[in-house]
C-alpha cells in the first residue's frame, strides 16, 4: 500500500488499542462492552494486513499466540466461575467485593469482561487468519 | 423519529434487495456493507447503543475480507438462466409469504414489547444496579444475570475456529501422503 496509508495505520495503531482496551473496561459504566472491544482488537490486524502485509501481521501477533490467548480467556472465564463455586456461592456468582467509583464496582464482571475481550479478540485474529488464504507461519505442525 | 426510522428501513430494504439482485460481486459487498451500516443507524435510533458498536465494528471487518477475498477471485458476470417457470415458482412463494403474514401478524404482539414474563424484565430494569452494580444494563444480564449464556456463546465462538483451524490448517507432508495421522 502507499506511504501514506502505512504512515497512518502506524499512527493510528496505538489509539485503536487503547480504544479496545477502553470499551472492554468500561463496559459496566458505558456503552461498549467485552465483544466490541474484542473485535476493535481483531481489526487492528486487518489494518495491518491492509497497509502491510500479512507476514508483518503475524510478526506481532503470531498464530500460536493467538491460540494461547483464546485458550486463557476460556480458562479465565470458567477459573472465575470455579472460584465463586469453591467460595460457597453459585457459579459466576459475584465474589469480589463492590467498591463503588471503583473499577471492581461491579464484582467480578470486570474479570469476565476481560477475559471474554481476550477470547474474542484472538478468535477474531485467528478466523481472520485462516480466511485470508495463506496459512499462518508458526502453526505447530 | 418514525418518519426518520422508517426512511431508514426502506433503505436498508432497498440495499438489501441490491445485495441479492446485482450482477457484479464487488458491488454486491459494496451494498451488504451499506446494508450493515444502515441497520447500525437503526440499532442507534432504537437506542441500542451496545448493538450498534458491536454491528459497525463488525460491518467494517466484514466488508474488509469480502473485498480481499474478491481481490483474489476472477469475477466473471455471467447472466442466470431465468425461466418461465423459475418466474412463476417466485411469484408463488412471495404470494404464500405474504399471505402468511397477513394471518399471523395480527396475532403478534406490539413491536417493542416482551412477549411474556414482562416481570422478569421490569424487575432486571429495577433491581439491576442495585443486584450487579454494573450501570449499563446490557452488560449486567451479559456477565451477570445471564453469564451461563455468555459462557455458552463463548464456547460456540472457541469451536467454531477449532473447526476452522483443524480444516485449513498446514497439514505436513507425512500427512498428506497418509503415513500419519493427527
Amino acid at each position: 500500500m502507499s506511504l501514506i496509508i502505512q504512515t497512518i495505520s502506524r499512527g493510528i495503531t496505538p489509539f485503536v488499542f487503547v480504544y479496545a482496551i477502553y470499551l472492554i473496561l468500561t463496559g459496566h459504566t458505558s456503552p461498549g462492552g467485552a465483544f466490541a472491544g474484542g473485535v476493535v482488537i481483531g481489526l487492528l490486524i486487518v489494518l495491518w494486513y491492509a497497509a502491510f502485509k500479512l507476514s508483518t501481521a503475524e510478526r506481532r501477533v503470531s498464530c500460536f499466540t493467538a491460540h494461547t490467548g483464546r485458550i486463557l480467556g476460556l480458562l479465565g472465564f470458567l477459573t472465575m466461575g470455579t472460584i465463586a463455586l469453591l467460595l460457597g456461592k453459585g457459579f459466576l456468582e459475584n465474589f469480589l467485593p463492590k467498591v463503588v467509583g471503583h473499577l471492581t464496582m461491579s464484582g467480578v464482571i470486570i474479570l469476565l469482561a476481560i477475559s471474554v475481550g481476550i477470547l474474542v479478540g484472538c478468535e477474531t485474529i485467528l478466523i481472520f487468519y485462516y480466511l485470508s488464504g495463506r496459512r499462518p507461519k508458526g502453526e505447530r505442525r | 423519529m418514525e418518519i426518520l426510522m422508517g426512511f431508514f428501513f426502506i433503505l436498508v430494504i432497498v440495499s438489501a434487495v441490491a445485495v441479492a439482485e446485482l450482477r457484479d460481486l464487488l458491488a454486491a459487498a459494496l451494498a451488504l456493507g451499506a446494508c450493515g451500516f444502515l441497520v447500525g443507524i437503526l440499532f442507534f435510533l432504537m437506542m441500542a447503543p451496545d448493538l450498534a458498536i458491536v454491528q459497525l465494528i463488525v460491518e467494517i471487518m466484514m466488508v474488509v475480507v469480502l473485498v480481499i477475498a474478491l481481490a483474489r477471485t476472477h469475477r466473471r458476470s455471467s447472466e442466470p438462466e431465468s425461466t418461465k417457470t423459475t418466474l412463476a415458482l417466485g411469484v408463488i412463494v412471495v404470494c404464500v409469504f405474504l399471505l402468511f403474514s397477513v394471518a399471523v401478524v395480527p396475532l403478534m404482539t406490539e413491536f417493542g414489547s416482551p412477549e411474556y414474563n414482562p416481570e422478569v424484565s421490569q424487575r432486571y430494569i429495577d433491581e439491576g444496579v442495585e443486584n450487579t452494580g454494573s450501570q449499563n444494563l446490557v452488560t449486567a444480564i451479559l456477565l451477570d444475570y445471564r453469564a451461563y449464556d455468555t459462557l455458552g456463546e463463548v464456547v460456540v465462538l472457541f469451536a467454531s475456529v477449532l473447526g476452522m483451524s483443524l480444516v485449513l490448517r498446514k497439514v505436513s507432508k507425512k500427512m498428506a501422503e497418509g503415513k500419519a495421522c493427527l
